[in-house]
């Protein structure tokens, strides 16, 4: 994902979270950001075997 | 000044406190109790009928409540939060056993990181050379142990801050069943994830101290109901005959070739030894790296608001970040768990213990930002846990013990199917007797020639 995307997510997702973030901070926490949505990411791709209905209703 | 004539516990004490302090340097505490430490040492040794662990001493990672003291956690943060009224669980039953409390321990702040390089109190040094570091967060606590300065000590475990310390100082660790010990008046970090558990030098230490840690606890909603089973007895056993499983695939790539080394010359102390998956390990080490964010952020986003700068700077920058998580993460991560556990059920249908990495690589360099793996910079501070992080994602029990290679230490972990401890002790024990696992002095490493 572009840098310019994250650091404008960051500050949408602030502001609308009410959380003042420092000029220096946004840096540490862009990279934090894009590494836990690369995370995410294959989260999500190994999801799709288990949206069975069956599976869903699990608690 | 050093007292005459001492015995017993108070010996133990004194010995501790003298090593305590000729191994400074190594920035192993953040508070000591010597004047505490000699008095209920005292007590001890006039104290009548049989104590497991009397003569032993400990010292707790600085998250676990010591009454009328102030529970850090290794940050700045917690400075204004009220003293605390009681002694964790864990601290109190380590101490009716006999066992000494002489410190509290270094560790990454909030437990958030895998190094104990801590803004704050600074770094923990290895004591196997101090340029490099101790592993994180109960890197500390690790590193008492492997120093000699304490026989036991308590960490805790979210996503491997028992196991990746343990790996790099060269010490037996013990993450427990999810459930099994209380961490009543430990401070928090991701209710689903969070463990407590011992450190030692042996096999029969940490038994010991796993044996007095038992028992259910009303104070914590997950340990209640489970019934004590004695670990100590089961390490003078003869060699089990154990069906084990070596994981392979996930718990392989981007491991060190001496890892995979010392992985498969432990492994080839099992004539039974056999390849084994877990397919779905990659995708729960990310859902518990997820997890940990957004649930870390939670607990933390009043603070996050109010004194952001008052964090460990790479610490606030990882929670803030797991506050701008997608929603739908948190249901993914729910499915990642199911579907980790269901397979490792059947794996143990045909392994009573499973084998594997404890740590991708030796101690990293202490400031050292990033290691490779599979031919990729990567952090540190994120991916020492690389192979510890599915493993407590679904709470399985584990033991960390230290490989006898030359140079600096190498653990793996030994994973047992839930509540089944019993089983990783015997093959923990086992691999001790077979001279496959142990712990070195810091002396004994650097005189010992490759195997």
């Amino acid at each position: 994902m572009p840098q310019e995307t994250i650091l404008n997510y960051i500050a949408a997702a602030a502001a609308l979270r009410d959380i003042a973030i420092e000029e220096d901070c946004l840096p540490g926490i862009a990279a934090n950001l894009s590494l836990l949505l690369y995370h995410c990411a294959i989260v999500s791709s190994e999801d799709t075997k288990s949206l069975e209905p069956a599976e869903l209703l699990r608690p | 000044m050093r007292k005459t004539g001492i015995t017993g516990s108070e010996q133990s004490v004194q010995t501790s406190l003298d090593r305590a302090a000729a191994m400074r340097h190594l920035n192993c505490f953040t508070a000591m109790f010597a004047n505490e430490a000699l008095a209920a040492a005292t007590a001890i040794d006039v104290a009548p009928g049989p104590l497991p662990l009397r003569g032993m001493t400990f010292a707790a990672k600085d998250l676990f409540d010591v009454a009328g003291r102030t529970t850090l956690a290794g940050s700045r943060i917690n400075e204004v939060h009220p003293a605390a009224t009681q002694s964790a669980t864990s601290l109190l039953r380590l101490q009716s056993a006999g066992a000494v409390l002489v410190g509290l321990t270094n560790m990454d702040e909030f437990a958030y990181g895998f190094s104990t390089e801590n803004a704050h109190y600074g770094p923990t040094r290895n004591p196997h050379d101090p340029g490099r570091i101790a592993g994180g967060s109960s890197g500390g606590s690790a590193a008492a142990v492997a120093a000699g300065i304490v026989s036991i000590a308590l960490g805790s475990d979210t996503n491997g801050s028992i196991r990746v310390p343990a790996s790099l100082c060269g010490v037996y660790g013990l993450k427990p069943t999810y459930g099994r010990l209380s961490r009543a008046g430990a401070f928090p970090f991701v209710a689903d994830l969070d463990h407590i558990g011992p450190f030692a030098r042996t096999v029969g230490d940490l038994a010991a101290a796993y044996d007095a840690l038992q028992g259910p606890d009303p104070r914590d909603s997950a340990c209640l109901g489970k019934r004590e089973e004695v670990a100590s007895g089961l390490t003078g056993q003869p060699p089990a005959d154990l069906r084990v499983g070596v994981l392979q695939g996930w718990f392989r790539q981007g491991a060190q070739e001496d890892v995979c080394a010392a992985l498969d010359q432990v492994a080839a102390a099992f004539p039974r030894a056999v390849h084994a998956e877990l397919a779905s390990a990659q995708a729960a080490r990310s859902a518990a790296f997820c997890l940990t964010a957004m649930a870390g952020a939670d607990l933390h986003s009043k603070p996050l608001r109010t004194r952001p700068m008052d964090f460990d700077p790479a610490v606030r920058d990882r929670l803030l970040a797991g506050l701008m998580l997608p929603a739908e993460t948190a249901y993914q991560v729910r499915r990642a768990r199911r579907r980790l556990m269901d397979e490792a059920l059947q794996l143990f249908q045909h392994c009573d213990v499973l084998l594997a990495p404890a740590t991708p690589c030796r101690a990293p360099e202490i400031g050292q930002d990033a290691i490779t793996i599979e031919g990729r910079e990567v952090s540190v501070r994120a991916n020492l846990g690389l192979y510890t992080q599915p493993i407590s994602f679904i709470g399985l029990p584990v033991i960390a013990a230290p490989v006898r290679v030359a140079g600096l230490p190498i653990g793996i972990q030994i994973i047992g199917p839930p509540w089944r401890e019993d089983l990783i002790f015997q093959a923990a024990a086992h691999l001790e007797r077979a001279g496959m696992t142990g712990a070195f002095s810091s002396a004994e490493q650097q005189a010992r020639v490759p195997l």
